[in-house]
């Protein structure tokens, strides 16, 4: 009796221990080592039945010490016992690495070449752009190096279509973590003076956001520029609720998750935009933080380089150039 | 009850072809492509070992 009092005492420490994200992952880690899955797993896996048929072949039951064998005929009930606990450990060993997935901060291979992908869409955008006005049919009509140019970069669209990018990178993302149910929207904002004062373009382009959206101080985008950080939010409901919402009024029909990343530009020391990408499921967690500011550093910077030509190009348009 | 139509803000930016069902469709693509690469390079990487 005392014994199931020390285990109870024991789970109950032990069930709050497991829920924290740090121990899913060093469980993960464990399961993972090549100690683990060549040594230790195929032993335990394979020490009943060796040792039932060790037991039963008379060759080896001799050479080996008598000590083994009186230790397992005291303890018999040993063998059973693993058998039973074999199915439940290896359940336990996929609610482990199904939890462990979760609280992941590491990109899984097939995610990296997913980013790769959704990296490389946008240059082909580009490269079809540029390509397409070698046509004679349209290099006839080029009266200037000034109208090749006009036609060749569209900083405006390409914008849009990294933003397209990255949109289609999350619902992949989503799809490969057993989430293809996962709905995004994704919008990315004109900042000014910490406030959303454009949109830029949004994805799905049948549902764009709300005019209450733009100018207003409480949206997300505005807290996330205020803060120059990244902001996850996996339960917009829940945040609704709360006192110190970071949700705008305006968003009311909307549920799940969200992140939105600030584009900082530092060279004239602004926040020119911010990425808002809302999952209608429970997709973004604050655990995988550095995660996504490093998938998303890595549109950030090509994000810059096409909003610095738009404004270059806005520039010389009022100069008259 | 009269439905009230909500008022939505025109984006500087419309490609065009990003309907939800076209996104979508193409998300699909990219993760179907990106999980045959990811294997082919595991392939790679156990031969070269």
């Amino acid at each position: 009796m005392t014994r199931f009092a020390y285990l109870f005492i024991l789970l109950a420490v032990l069930v709050p221990w497991l829920q924290k994200e740090r121990v899913f992952r060093i469980l993960d880690r464990i399961l993972e080592a090549p100690s683990y899955k060549r040594v230790i797993k195929p032993t335990l896996i394979a020490f009943p039945s060796a040792a039932i048929l060790c037991y039963q072949i008379p060759l080896i039951k001799t050479h080996l010490p008598q000590f083994i064998w009186t230790w397992l005929e005291k303890h018999v009930i040993l063998l059973a016992g693993i058998y039973l606990l074999l199915p439940i450990f290896v359940g336990l060993e996929d609610f482990i690495r199904e939890k462990a997935r979760i609280y992941s901060d590491i990109l899984p291979p097939d995610g990296q070449s997913l980013l790769l992908k959704a990296l490389d869409y946008p240059v082909l955008k580009k490269m079809d752009r540029f390509l397409s006005a070698l046509r004679p049919s349209k290099l006839n009509k080029f009266q200037s190096a000034g109208d090749i140019f006009r036609e060749i970069t569209q900083p405006d669209r390409q914008l849009a279509e990294i933003i397209r990018s990255i949109h289609n990178f999350f619902e992949a993302l989503a799809a490969l973590q057993n989430m293809p149910d996962a709905n995004f929207r994704t919008v990315l904002f004109k900042m000014a003076r910490k406030i959303p004062v454009e949109s830029w373009c949004c994805f799905p382009e049948s549902e764009l956001p709300v005019q209450g959206i733009i100018y207003d101080k409480t949206c997300l985008a505005s807290h996330a520029v205020k803060r120059k950080k990244m902001i996850i939010i996996e339960d917009i409901k829940k945040e609704k609720k709360s006192m110190r919402s970071r949700v705008s009024r305006y968003c009311e029909s909307e549920e799940g998750s969200a992140l939105c990343y600030p584009i900082e530009c530092r060279h004239i020391n602004t926040i020119p935009l911010a990425i808002r990408i809302v999952s209608d499921k429970p997709f973004f967690k604050s655990s995988a933080k550095n995660l996504y500011e490093e998938i998303l550093e890595r549109f950030k910077y090509r994000i810059l380089i096409e909003y610095g030509l738009s404004q270059l190009k806005n520039y010389t348009r009022e100069k008259g150039c | 009850m009269k439905k009230v139509k909500k008022e939505v803000v025109k984006p500087r930016v419309i490609l065009g072809g990003s309907s939800r069902s076209d996104l979508k469709k193409e998300a699909l693509r990219w993760a179907k492509e990106a999980k045959r690469e990811s294997q082919l390079w595991r392939k790679y990487f156990a031969m070269s070992k």
